[in-house]
């Protein structure tokens, strides 16, 4: 038969890449580049019988020996399958006769399946109108699309639950900022209602107006930074000069019968806060501590580092920690009102004693520290708060200048307290502080319209200025009491009136007002009725 | 250009400077997970964007960050899912290139807007390839190089690349290979 076209070595590599051309007896005698560098003994000089069966003896034992179907198979259209037995590969294609009475195995590696994984193969293995390189591409593709859009769907899971947990904080903070907000607030107009008063102390009213102002500024930039209104990156603060600078407003915090000590040993070590959220935080610790302890007491703030985390774990090495440690000797909390203060499912109220430990503890979280509080039987609260250290302390901002005494107020009671006093703006910001501190208020601008509130409603307490025009408060409360005789009286006077005018069992408190004497002035009120009650 | 050259470059981002920046890359250009899918063809005047907002928060040139980004493309590229279809290319640097062609006209016949680039290696020897790059887009060069110098690495090769002539609308690079 006359040859219809001759081809060179290198188009035949190109078209069959797994040729094997043998001679008369089956011996390989050349071969393409697909047996390079590959372990399946085809080499020159190998019998083919023994590297290869026909690919149908693994179903069909009938199957013609190769010394019998390659010389059947030559120059037939027919498909010719072998089966390399070293190697789980699979050649198909067509035989040749070739001049020198041997034959040419015109065959290409058929993948084993479509995916690429595993089967070692690469698109040079394949001839160049090989279809299987791009049915294994594109598999590969689909594969990667799969995993992709797999992982598309786990991102999309996380940043749902991302987004209502950020929901979440964001409504627990915004919360808790509403309520220091409105605290800060209230001491802001009682001072000014004091200042717009003649008697009271000009330069005070001044500075606690001042300090309030100032951490309602960082408050607003804190609501600013959770808004992502702003980027604000806070400076390192170096914990310890800000608490013993801060000491004086955190003990105004305190009535007079609680002592306040600060023990810092973290010396230099800062943290990326805003001062004001530090002294917030620690000033909600202290509210709480004084609302455990009805009699007085004395608590210890103290510092130092520590390269153990909030968590038991060990620690990432080198990450660094500063411990705020609030203990308190009152009676303390018990074991099970920390663990559901703890607890994220039992809703925190505004109005909750442990309000200010969850602030604390949000807040402690929301800029990557924790806080631990931990019940000591008998002896009082132990309160951590775990704060990352900054390393950069280079950059720590300058100390602020000390601030004066305002007391904040964090009770919570339904008394019912009848506030008379004949200055508006007092009077205004008097019945605001109570109701903010959960007190029900009623104000009454003068003795006559206390009466007619009296007349109309019940009280438990009355609390009276006593310079008022027409009738003075010492002359109401006289009258007051001898109809109402279970009322608390309180008066308010920038002045001591004549002792003998006064019934002992009343209160007298000094202008301007200090909130914690006020509190402190409601509660005992509240305490002799409620033995009066008893009694 | 596809929206795997725009997920490789999120994860250059976020490995270098974290998910806080990327988000203000994203902020800045507009971008979001619609603009992340891999075989998406989006309009190169997205990806430009995305690159040289990415170049600014790098402090680099943009011609530098493309082959910054280059060089983290191929490594991107062989950990994610398209692993084995590098792998399916070649295992070594000449294989490699002269695959590639055949490589990117499988990948594009799904996704007929794409733009593939063509690579042929026109000169070989031990210690110098000549590789000419031909494609419609204009400006990437540094892109390339960066790729090249990937693909070194992912081949356990060392060297460096450099633009050598520009024969009518294509270029030619040489591969400097440290062998001795
Ligand atoms: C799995 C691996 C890869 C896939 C799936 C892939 C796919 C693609 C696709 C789809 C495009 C077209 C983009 C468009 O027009 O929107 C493209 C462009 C490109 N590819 Fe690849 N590619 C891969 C690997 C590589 C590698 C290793 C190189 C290294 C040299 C490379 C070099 C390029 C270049 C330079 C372009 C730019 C387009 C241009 O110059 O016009 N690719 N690739």
């Amino acid at each position: 038969m006359k040859p219809v076209v001759t081809i060179r070595e290198s188009q035949l590599e190109a078209l069959f890449r797994a040729y094997i051309k043998v001679d008369a007896a089956l011996v390989v005698r050349g071969l393409g580049p697909f047996y390079h560098n590959r372990d399946t003994a085809v080499i020159p000089g190998a019998q083919i019988a023994e590297l290869f069966s026909l690919r149908h003896d693994r179903d069909d034992e009938h199957a013609p020996p190769l010394d019998v179907a390659i010389p059947a198979m030559a120059n037939t259209p027919e498909r010719f399958e072998l089966f390399c037995k070293r190697k789980n590969i699979r050649l198909a294609g067509i035989v040749f006769s070739t001049e020198d009475g041997g034959y040419l195995l015109a065959l290409n590696i058929v993948p084993e399946d479509f995916i690429i994984e595993g089967q070692g193969l690469h698109i040079s293995d394949f001839s160049q109108i090989d279809a299987s390189v791009p049915a294994l591409t594109l598999i590969g593709m689909q594969r990667a699309l799969l995993a992709e859009a797999r992982q598309a769907a786990i991102d999309l899971a996380n940043a749902q639950s991302e987004a209502l947990e950020l929901l979440d904080r964001t409504q627990r903070l915004g919360r808790y900022i509403v309520h220091d907000l409105a605290n800060y607030l209230s001491i802001i107009r009682l001072n000014v209602a004091n200042l717009a008063r003649s008697g009271g102390s000009a330069e005070a009213g001044r500075a606690a107006i001042e300090a309030a102002t100032r951490h309602v500024g960082d408050l607003v930039l804190s609501l600013e930074r959770l808004t992502g209104h702003r980027d604000v990156e806070a400076a390192p603060l170096p914990v310890d000069q800000t608490i013993r600078s801060n000491l004086a407003f955190l003990a105004a915090a305190l009535p007079a019968d609680f002592s306040l000590d600060f023990i810092g040993s973290a010396a230099q070590a800062a943290v990326r806060v805003g001062r004001t959220e530090l002294i917030t935080m620690l000033t909600n610790v202290i509210v709480h501590a004084r609302g455990a302890m009805p009699d007085g007491g004395s608590i210890t703030i103290s510092t130092y580092r520590s390269d153990r985390g909030p968590t038991d774990e060990a620690d990432m090495p080198g990450e660094d920690w500063i411990v705020i440690k609030v203990i308190h000797d009152g009676p303390g909390i018990d074991e099970e009102a920390v663990r559901l203060m703890l607890d994220p499912q039992v809703l925190a109220r505004p109005d909750g004693a442990d309000f200010p430990l969850r602030s604390v503890r949000t807040w402690a979280r929301s800029i990557g520290g924790d806080a631990r509080i931990t019940a000591l039987p008998e002896t009082g609260t132990d309160i951590c708060i775990y704060l990352p250290i900054s390393r950069d302390t280079d950059e720590a901002e300058p100390l602020s200048a000390p601030m004066p005494g305002i007391a904040r107020q964090r009770t919570a009671r339904t008394l019912r307290v009848l506030v008379v006093e004949d200055e508006v703006h007092a009077l205004d910001a008097v019945v605001e502080i109570l109701r903010m501190d959960g007190y029900s208020a009623t104000p009454a601008c003068n003795a006559a319209e206390a009466v007619e509130a009296l007349a109309n409603g019940d009280f438990d307490i009355l609390l009276t200025d006593v310079v008022m025009p027409e009738r003075s408060g010492v002359e109401l409360a006289h009258e007051v009491e001898a109809r109402h005789p279970r009322i608390g009286i309180i008066l308010m006077s920038g002045y001591l009136p004549d002792e003998s005018l006064l019934q002992p069992h009343w209160s007298m408190l000094r202008k301007p007002l200090d909130l914690s004497l006020l509190s402190h002035a409601l509660s005992a009120a509240h305490a002799k009725l409620a033995d009066s009650a008893t009694a | 250009m596809y929206g795997m050259a725009h997920r490789a470059l999120r994860q250059m981002m976020l490995d270098r400077l974290g998910p806080s920046v990327w988000a203000k890359v994203e902020r800045e250009t507009g971008t979001g997970p619609a603009d992340l899918i891999s075989l998406c063809v989006y309009d190169d005047s997205k990806t430009i964007a995305l690159i040289s907002a990415s170049a600014a928060h790098l402090g680099m040139e943009v011609d530098e960050a493309l082959r910054v980004f280059g060089r983290y493309w191929v490594r991107f590229a062989e950990l994610s899912s398209f692993g084995p279809i590098m792998d399916f290319t070649g295992q070594d640097l000449v294989t490699f290139i002269n695959n590639l062609d055949r490589m990117h006209r499988s990948v594009v016949l799904a996704m007929p807007d794409a733009r593939v680039p063509s690579f042929t290696l026109i000169d070989e020897t031990r210690e110098r390839l000549l590789v000419r790059y031909r494609s419609d887009r204009t400006g990437l060069e540094t892109f390339v190089i960066g790729l090249l110098e990937g693909l070194m690495d992912r081949l356990n090769e060392t060297g460096t690349v450099e633009l050598v002539d520009r024969p009518g609308t294509a270029i030619d690079f040489a591969i400097h290979l440290d062998r001795s």
